[in-house]
């Protein structure tokens, strides 16, 4: 395939004169969707760009939360993310239609700036940058609830599930996950037992990886493997513990 | 003593339901981590995470993976920048009579109407030998929107050839050498291509 390799923040015009007479801020936003269409053509043909028409449009759609101003940035920048999406390692690991992350990314993004933030960004390439994190994030968090096992496809979350905003999601996890942590924590009885738990459930290593992160701490593998399995044992009888833990 | 199977299966369940429960529960959020990497984060909250990352090698990685991803150029595939947004003219038999007024100075006889949507562009030679001239209309669009739009021609060799649209939609080339061209027209949803045009 034949392709063309864009990095927003080259060939940027400053917009200081006027359309039609108007002022940026007079324009339509059909003409303004117009004009960034035709300044992001022009820039992914490697030619000098104007920025100012499609940082307009972002400015009424994140600050005047205006309904048409945020279709045009969806509709404009709907490609470049599925690029993004395309270009994320993680990709390959949490197969769904593409549709899916893109309406993610630019949900997250919406969700994440609103019109007190917008001022962080200066221009342009800050809120393109933005809008590649939001790619990122909503990938890496899918991949981080599928190493935990909690779901295999996003196919089988129920609807109601996946209404829930995925900073309130993480939220309730971390809470409840926290509070186990407590639980499980006074019953651990030194750093050795500590480190075993964490680093096998928290990060999902396998005891050869604790061992070679912490070789001052057990003798061997075996050894891993033998706190391992008396810590669970003794965790796995205890009421405080279960009542975490799903019937 | 052997451990049941019953009692095997009930021990990886408590560890599947302890992984479950923990996995990555005391690391920030990758959104979180993202903006940590981007500077955008309160003082207190980015002290916070920097203080976890030192000791969490997983969240490093993460901040890897998102920098490499971040300084890697976008790679746009054709399919979405070019293909979407080239179209091909096609060759029309035009009317016998029909005035091509706005095309500066061409000889009727020799010129070519080529159409793409509701684009039509006439092409013709223009007074001098080796000249080319056009003229772009766009549906109901008013001529002036056209004006310092980008057109090139394309030569089998050699390198393009470049000119703007005037206000009234009009293009000119001269000084060309004889050969087949290819003519591309800026437009702001597309480019028109006229593939084949012969200048002797």
């Amino acid at each position: 395939m034949n392709e063309a390799s864009h990095s927003f923040g080259a060939y940027v015009l400053s917009y200081t004169g006027s359309a039609n007479g108007m002022g940026l801020g007079e324009l339509p936003i059909g003409e303004l969707a117009r004009r960034c269409r035709e300044e992001t053509l022009r820039f992914l043909r490697g030619e000098p760009r104007e920025d100012a028409f499609c940082f307009e449009i972002f400015q009424r759609a994140v600050v005047k939360r205006d309904d048409d101003a945020w279709e045009a940035i969806v509709t404009q920048y709907r490609g470049i993310v599925l690029a993004y999406v395309g270009q994320h390692t993680s990709a390959a690991l949490v197969r769904e239609p593409d549709d899916y992350w893109v309406n993610r990314a630019f949900q997250r993004f919406w969700s994440a700036v609103g019109p007190d933030r917008f001022g962080s960004f200066p221009d342009l390439p800050a809120l393109l940058k933005y809008l590649k994190l939001c790619v990122h994030s909503v990938l890496l968090d899918e991949v981080r609830s599928r190493r935990a096992g909690s779901v295999t496809s996003l196919d089988e979350v129920p609807e109601t599930a996946r209404a829930d905003s995925d900073a309130e999601r993480s939220a309730v996890g971390n809470l409840s996950g926290q509070q186990l942590w407590d639980a499980i924590a006074e019953e651990l009885q030194n750093e050795a037992e500590e480190k075993v738990v964490h680093l096998s459930f928290a990060r999902d290593l396998k005891p050869a990886e604790i061992f070679q992160r912490h070789p001052h701490l057990f003798a061997s593998v075996d050894d891993v493997y033998r706190i391992k399995r008396n810590v669970l044992e003794r965790l796995r009888r205890n009421a405080n513990i279960r009542a975490f833990l799903p019937a | 003593m052997q451990a049941s199977g019953s009692d095997e299966a009930g021990f990886a369940q408590f560890q599947e339901e302890l992984r479950s429960s923990l996995y990555r529960f005391d690391c920030p959020d990758a959104h979180t981590l993202g903006e940590y990497e981007l500077d955008v984060l309160d003082a207190d909250q980015r002290l916070r995470i920097a203080t976890h990352v030192v000791d969490c090698e997983e969240c490093r990685v993460d901040l890897r993976t998102l920098r490499d991803f971040l300084a890697a150029p976008t790679h746009i595939p054709e399919s979405i920048v070019e293909r979407a947004r080239r179209v091909v003219a096609t060759l029309l038999t035009s009317p016998p009579g029909l005035a091509y007024g706005g095309l500066r100075g061409a000889a009727a006889s020799a010129t070519r109407v080529f159409e793409a949507g509701d684009v039509t562009v006439t092409v013709g030679p223009g007074s001098g030998s080796g000249s080319l001239i056009g003229l772009v209309v766009v549906g109901d669009s008013s001529p002036e929107a056209l004006g310092g739009r980008s057109v090139r021609l394309l030569p089998r060799h050699g390198q393009p050839i470049h000119s703007t649209l005037d206000d009234l939609g009009n293009f000119e080339f001269n000084d060309l050498d004889p050969d087949q061209y290819a003519v591309e027209i800026d437009l702001p949803d597309s480019i028109i291509v006229i593939q084949e045009l012969r200048i002797d």
